[in-house]
């Protein structure tokens, strides 16, 4: 069934409604949008690799912060999200 | 179709020439498509929160190729993955509006298509499954 772009509107406002509710969005998610615009956008390599500090970041680390990522995604996207990496550097 | 004209199914909202193309459908969790792409705009992304754009929305646009951790060999691993570990969640392929130009189907064919609707670009619940296919080669 394909849907018309004037129906968007209610279908993102159910999808959100129904997320919100099965508790999708923690305290700690909230925290990380907050720090999205910090960690999204594109990063050269060489800065990627430059930010990730091998005091914070080990390869192959799972971090602490479950967000998957299914799509485009810069190397190290994940890493960026931590955000209590971000938090410690900040500190 | 030249491989620079093609489109990542699963694109990130603020990569130039993005639109929607689907929407996570409350009532199952997977993907209900548009008839047509619908451009990103700043209200239609506003209008996800608190949630994640990603998390609710499909998003396409122009494939990234190298600058992505997904993109190996000239080709997208994620698709290939998406093919190879989750078995398919439909019998039969939906209208799509990208089709002609998905790099998932261009690479994949209609085995991606059949899986498609399962992926919501960004989530939070666990799924070792799903983060398989997530977890780009530079990151294994």
């Amino acid at each position: 069934m394909s849907i018309k772009a004037s129906e968007l509107p209610e279908l993102i406002a159910a999808a959100v409604k129904k997320a919100v509710a099965e508790k999708q969005i923690t305290d700690e998610q909230l925290l990380a949008l907050a720090h999205r615009p910090i960690t999204i956008g594109l990063i050269a390599q060489p800065e990627l690799t430059a930010a990730k500090s091998g005091a914070t970041i080990t390869e192959g680390e799972r971090v602490p912060f479950p967000l998957r990522t299914m799509g485009y995604r810069l190397v190290g996207l994940d890493e960026l999200r931590n955000t209590a990496a971000l938090k410690a550097e900040e500190e | 179709m030249s491989d620079s004209a093609l489109l990542c199914p699963s694109a990130q909202p603020h990569v130039p020439g993005a639109a929607v193309h689907g929407v996570v459908d409350s009532a199952t969790g997977r993907i209900a498509y548009l008839e047509a792409r619908v451009p990103v705009t700043p209200e239609l992304l506003a209008s996800t929160s608190p949630m994640l754009p990603t998390q609710v929305l499909r998003v396409s646009a122009p494939c990234q190729e190298e600058s992505c951790a997904h993109f190996a060999n000239s080709t997208c691993t994620l698709g290939e993955r998406l093919v190879s570990i989750l078995p398919a969640s439909e019998q039969t392929i939906v209208r799509c509006a990208i089709r002609v130009s998905c790099r998932w189907f261009h690479e994949q064919g209609k085995a991606a298509c059949l899986r498609c609707d399962l992926i919501v670009t960004d989530e939070y619940t666990r799924n070792t499954a799903l983060d398989s296919v997530a977890t780009p080669p530079l990151a294994r």
